[in-house]
């Protein structure tokens, strides 16, 4: 719960919940007074100006209440965006340190639900859980105190049945449907996550089956999802009979406790209908409270999942005293064994290699053997379980995080392209960078033919989508490129590639001020200044 | 009347029954009101005169509980009906949406916005629970219950009668006025909230990029800027939105206020007497309730309108004509004849002839864009040529049975889905009726078995997500294995060795030679080695057919 009080703005939430409370208690107040002048007017006074406070107060409360519930609506809701804002932030912010290696392990889709899952829970906590917490207490407490300047039997009568309303029976009704909660979320991940498996694979669907495994299991989602909700929709039913049931009692007590001092004449009859009334006015203290609870279950959940991923270790963590960046970028591999959660054999058993400063290296070597982790020890996006990786001579280890990433730049074996323009996904690479600079270095791998057609501030489509592989695999090439980094690690530059363009591209990167350290499967076309390193042999 | 998608939800036959339930139960609820705030006026009178004391009343006053309690339950009821036909309808617009997304074919959801077609059917869908749980049965409520007070008032006292008969239309007025207004904002609040979730999917998609270039911190304070606009566009929605809550909570509150005041200056005149004023001022409010939760309602209703919109007009897509006719027996005779294929304004296949008689081996070559890809996916039946036809033994594709003729037709793409399932079932994606004898033949086939011996459980081992496990070669050794399990006629390759090394790719070109035995089949490539597998290689360039058929 820290962690949703964490995300409130305290005087603002404050604000929306007195006028809460406010609106509450002019909404009892008008019933009561109402009560007061009908049963005063029957009564017949000497003249209509002892009624005229009754009249004025009608009016007051009548125009008052209007007023303050939509001023209160306006303050909860802007509390409740900002809230949205800073869970955004925060979640990302607790993924951007476990991105790259944990981010492949978990699943895509679940993790895309979760976090707009949680945000949309977390997003509701003001409105659904703190504002009506904060007006039951408020308003509720108000009303009690009224009431026992009249009737003490009544007041007490009514507090009873404001906590039976306001926190027995939701209590009850958000323990019987806590499964039913927790059935609800986890069936709505899996939708979720199956959705986007449907559709991002939907070429390998169709031509698989026809997409009918996924319908199929898709369906059995959606037949729990539905489920869940019937279960809810049981307990909500009667909490429903309750919130409408329960004022009743309040209001039939009222007259019975009420009307017998009224009776014995210790009470002005005046005070009955006024009573009755502002009773069954005050139990809207606690018409919220029932979505409160069980909306306080989801909130806790999801804060839990957040905090989990504070809480969860990062594979690679910045050194508590990190040694400043040494002057030189040679990387060396030393001794290095990776063995991947889960495999059998490791990736890497007892890599030796060197990259100087300027050297250009080649790693080559059969399906899985450990290329492209060599890449990823380099970046820091794992560490290794024996050996060292060094930079400059110093450990990876010892260097922050940020430095060793800024000597760097890696383009992946399909790498990720921005939903945006040319030039936004390019100046990841360097943020200052002219445009006569981008279209040079599209120029040096061969993207002319799209600058023509697409102009760099066209939009490349979500994910890139309007440029083929190829393209998109030229696009990270020309974003490591153009990067300040002293070490470029590039992972297959050429695999999309046709012979006389990859000769090219392989030709600019032997030309290179720069340290080269890349992966290829075609070591037949390097020239003879590459270094050739063939893991499978040492491997082997 | 309403012909917008909420008229096309309330259309659906567990909507119409659920109004008609909610309407009638609507009439109960009248009834069971009269009861109980009349034996309330007739106790507080009988008091407060001092005509009778609480204890002489008890028989009237178990009445009000009784009638109260039933009232209660009717609610129950009610809301328990309403949340069961929202469940339904919900699960019942998912599955034709997701039926209708493989009807629709990759083609669109490339166009479409894959991101926002995940969010139609999940959020989308999840908002009409405001429409069809809520909206639909408050409307039916608010429509018989106040009519029937009002009457009821009339009766009793025809000044207090007229004044509700006169406000009431006049908030519906007003209600209906915000709400038209508001329903316009709530629609732009959607699309933001739509790309606000494509951003944040997009973000955490490319945030290993971002963090491997220390962009990551700026993307935190990129997307606390979009979602802090979004903030304030939707305030500016909820001002109005809201106004429609203001105007029925003043209508009801001040009415209920004239109707005290003037009842109370009749009562002080003598021209009433307080039964039947108290009467009047206790059923005053009764017929505000209903149209006020119809304002709560409605609003929920605006956020459910524009995501009915997006689902509808994603159902409203028109299919693709399917053709019905079965595929031609055998290996087919396939055609492509003056095809051209339109990526916005640039060609991306343009007046393309080519033959593939059965058991052709052909292999299409080209610099990257050349259109291959393309072209191997008209094959494939996803998409229609723009400008001429696609011909399988003369027939055009369009007319056959697209189901029938994928499963004639075994595609490996240059970067396989790997379905989150286990090894067994990322094959079986291929011929789900597979045995585990003949998955572990197409696995071995592929020459995956090695892996599959080291892997924890086997064939059985679940793959995780994007399948992690799994090095690229083996990724598209997996894909391969799904093609020698389905054992199609037409075997359709995209980059099938891009990936691998020398010598794993000689391998699986081994496994290819023996799998293409019997069948037509089509490659793309840019590897010398795959063009030994074919007799005919293809050269595109720019969407055209550089050269024609070059036999090796």
């Amino acid at each position: 719960m820290r962690e949703v009080l964490a995300l409130l703005h305290g005087p603002r939430t404050a604000l929306a919940v007195v006028l809460g409370a406010l609106t509450v208690l002019c909404g009892a107040a008008l019933l009561a007074v109402s009560g007061a002048l009908v049963t005063g007017a029957a009564q017949r006074p000497s003249t209509l100006l002892v009624l005229m406070p009754l009249i004025t107060g009608v009016r007051l409360f009548g125009l008052s209440r209007a007023a303050l519930r939509y001023t209160e609506r306006l303050v909860t809701h802007d509390v409740t965006l900002r809230a949205v804002t800073r869970v955004r932030a925060r979640v990302l912010e607790r993924l951007i340190p476990l991105a790259p290696a944990a981010l492949t392990g978990a699943r895509g889709g679940q993790l895309l639900s979760r976090v707009r899952a949680d945000v949309d829970e977390l997003q509701g906590v003001v409105v659904r859980l703190v504002a009506p917490a904060g007006v039951a207490v408020l308003a509720g407490g108000t009303a009690v105190a009224l009431t026992a300047l009249v009737s003490p039997a009544t007041a007490a009568a009514l507090a009873v049945l404001l906590l039976v309303l306001g926190a027995a029976v939701p209590a009850a009704a958000a323990r019987a449907g806590r499964r039913a909660a927790v059935d609800a979320a986890r069936a709505d991940a899996d939708v979720a996550a199956d959705t986007l498996d449907l559709v991002r694979g939907l070429p390998d669907h169709l031509s698989g089956d026809g997409g009918a495994t996924a319908l199929r299991v898709l369906g059995g989602h959606l037949a729990r999802q539905e489920e869940a909700q019937r279960a809810s929709a049981r307990l909500a039913a009667v909490t429903t009979a309750c919130r409408e049931g329960v004022p009743g009692l309040g209001l039939v007590a009222a007259l019975w406790l009420v009307g017998s001092d009224v009776a014995t004449g210790t009470t002005d009859p005046l005070l009955l209908a006024a009573c009755a009334l502002g009773v069954l006015g005050s139990f809207e203290a606690v018409g919220g409270l029932g979505a409160a609870w069980s909306a306080a279950g989801g909130v806790r959940a999801a804060a839990g999942r957040v905090s989990d991923l504070a809480a969860t270790r990062p594979v690679v963590t910045d050194p508590a005293e990190p040694l400043p960046l040494p002057a030189g970028s040679a990387l060396a591999f030393d001794g290095v064994r990776l063995i991947h959660p889960g495999a059998a054999r490791p990736a890497l058993a007892g890599l030796h290699l060197a990259v100087a400063d300027g050297a250009k290296v080649a790693l080559t070597g059969g399906s899985g053997a450990g290329k492209s982790s060599v890449l990823a020890l380099a970046l820091r996006a794992r560490d290794p379980d024996a050996g060292r990786v060094t930079l400059g001579g110093t450990d990876l280890r010892r260097l922050p995080l940020d430095g060793v990433r800024s000597r760097l730049a890696w383009s992946a074996q399909a790498p990720q392209v921005l939903g945006g323009t040319l030039a936004g996904n390019l100046r990841l690479g360097r943020h200052d960078a002219t445009d006569d600079e981008l279209l040079a270095v599209l120029s040096d791998v061969g993207l002319e033919g799209v600058v023509a057609t697409l102009g760099l501030d066209g939009w490349v489509g979500e994910g890139g989508e309007r440029l083929s592989a190829g393209e998109r695999a030229r696009v990270g090439l020309a974003r490591a490129l153009l990067s300040r980094a002293d070490v470029l690690l590039l992972d297959e530059p050429t695999a999309h590639l046709d012979a006389a363009s990859a000769a090219r591209v392989l030709g600019l990167l032997a030309g290179d001020p720069r340290a080269v350290l890349l992966v290829t499967h075609d070591a037949d076309a390097l020239e003879a200044r590459w270094q050739v390193v063939d893991l499978g042999g040492l491997d082997r | 009347m309403d012909r917008g998608p909420t008229g096309r939800l309330l259309a659906l036959p567990a909507s119409r029954r659920l109004v008609a339930g909610c309407a009638a139960l609507g009439v109960l609820v009248w009834a069971l009101l009269v009861v109980q705030w009349s034996l309330v006026a007739a106790v507080v009178t009988a008091v407060a005169t001092g005509a009778a004391t609480p204890s002489a009343l008890a028989g009237p006053l178990a009445g009000v509980l009784a009638a109260w309690g039933a009232r209660a339950v009717l609610s129950g009821v009610r809301d328990r009906a309403a949340a069961r036909t929202s469940a339904r309808v919900r699960r019942e617009l998912r599955e034709a949406l997701l039926r209708k997304v493989l009807a629709l074919g990759p083609g669109h959801a490339t166009g479409e916005r894959a991101g926002e077609l995940v969010t139609t059917v999940t959020e989308g869908v999840g908002k009409l629970d405001g429409v069809v749980g809520r909206y639909l049965p408050g409307a039916a409520t608010a429509a018989v219950v106040p009519t029937l007070v009002a009457a009821t008032v009339l009766v009793l006292d025809p000044a207090s009668g007229g004044l509700l008969l006169l406000t009431g239309p006049l908030v519906l007025v007003f209600l209906w006025l915000t709400g038209t207004l508001a329903a316009r904002s709530a629609r732009a609040s959607w699309d933001t909230l739509a790309q606000l979730g494509a951003v944040l999917v997009d973000v955490l998609r490319v945030l290993p990029t971002l963090v491997a270039f220390g962009r990551a911190r700026g993307s935190v304070r990129w997307l606390t800027e979009v979602s802090e606009a979004h903030r304030s566009s939707t305030m500016r929605v909820l001002r109005t939105a809201f106004l429609s809550g203001f105007v029925l909570e003043l209508g009801a509150v001040l009415c209920t206020a004239l109707v005290a005041v003037t009842v109370g200056v009749r009562l002080f005149q003598g021209g009433m007497d307080l039964e039947r004023a108290l009467l009047v001022l206790l059923l005053t409010p009764e017929f505000f309730a209903p149209l006020r939760a119809l304002g709560a309602d409605r609003h929920a209703s605006l956020e459910g309108r524009p995501a009915a919109e997006r689902v509808f007009a994603l159902l409203d897509t028109p299919e693709p004509a399917r053709g019905s006719r079965p595929a031609p027996p055998g290996v087919p005779h396939l055609r492509l004849r003056g095809v051209t294929v339109r990526y916005g304004d640039r060609d991306a296949l343009h007046d393309v002839d080519l033959d593939l008689p059965p058991l052709s081996r052909t292999a299409l070559v080209g610099p990257s864009g050349a259109g291959k890809t393309t072209a191997v996916r008209l094959l494939l039946g996803f998409g229609v040529p723009d400008a001429g036809d696609v011909l399988v033994d003369g027939v055009p594709l369009g007319d056959l049975d697209p189901g029938g003729w994928r499963a004639r037709v075994a595609y490996v793409p240059e970067r396989p889905f790997l379905a989150p399932g286990t090894v067994a079932d990322n094959v079986r994606l291929g011929r789900p009726g597979a045995t585990d004898a003949e998955v572990e033949q197409a696995l071995g086939r592929a020459g995956l078995l090695d892996l599959v011996r080291r892997l924890p459980r086997g064939a059985a081992t679940p793959l995780g997500e994007d399948a992690a496990r799994l090095s690229g070669g083996e990724r598209v050794r997996l894909a391969l294995a799904r093609a020698f399990v389905k054992d199609a006629p037409v075997l359709v390759l995209d980059e099938p060795t891009g990936q691998l090394d020398a010598a794993t790719e000689a391998e699986v070109l081994t496994a290819l030679h023996d799998l293409a035995r019997g069948r037509t089949v089509v490659t793309v490539t840019h590897r010398p080695a795959p063009l030994a597998l074919h007799d005919r290689v293809v050269a595109l360039d720019g969407g055209r057919v550089r050269s024609p058929a070059v036999p090796r």
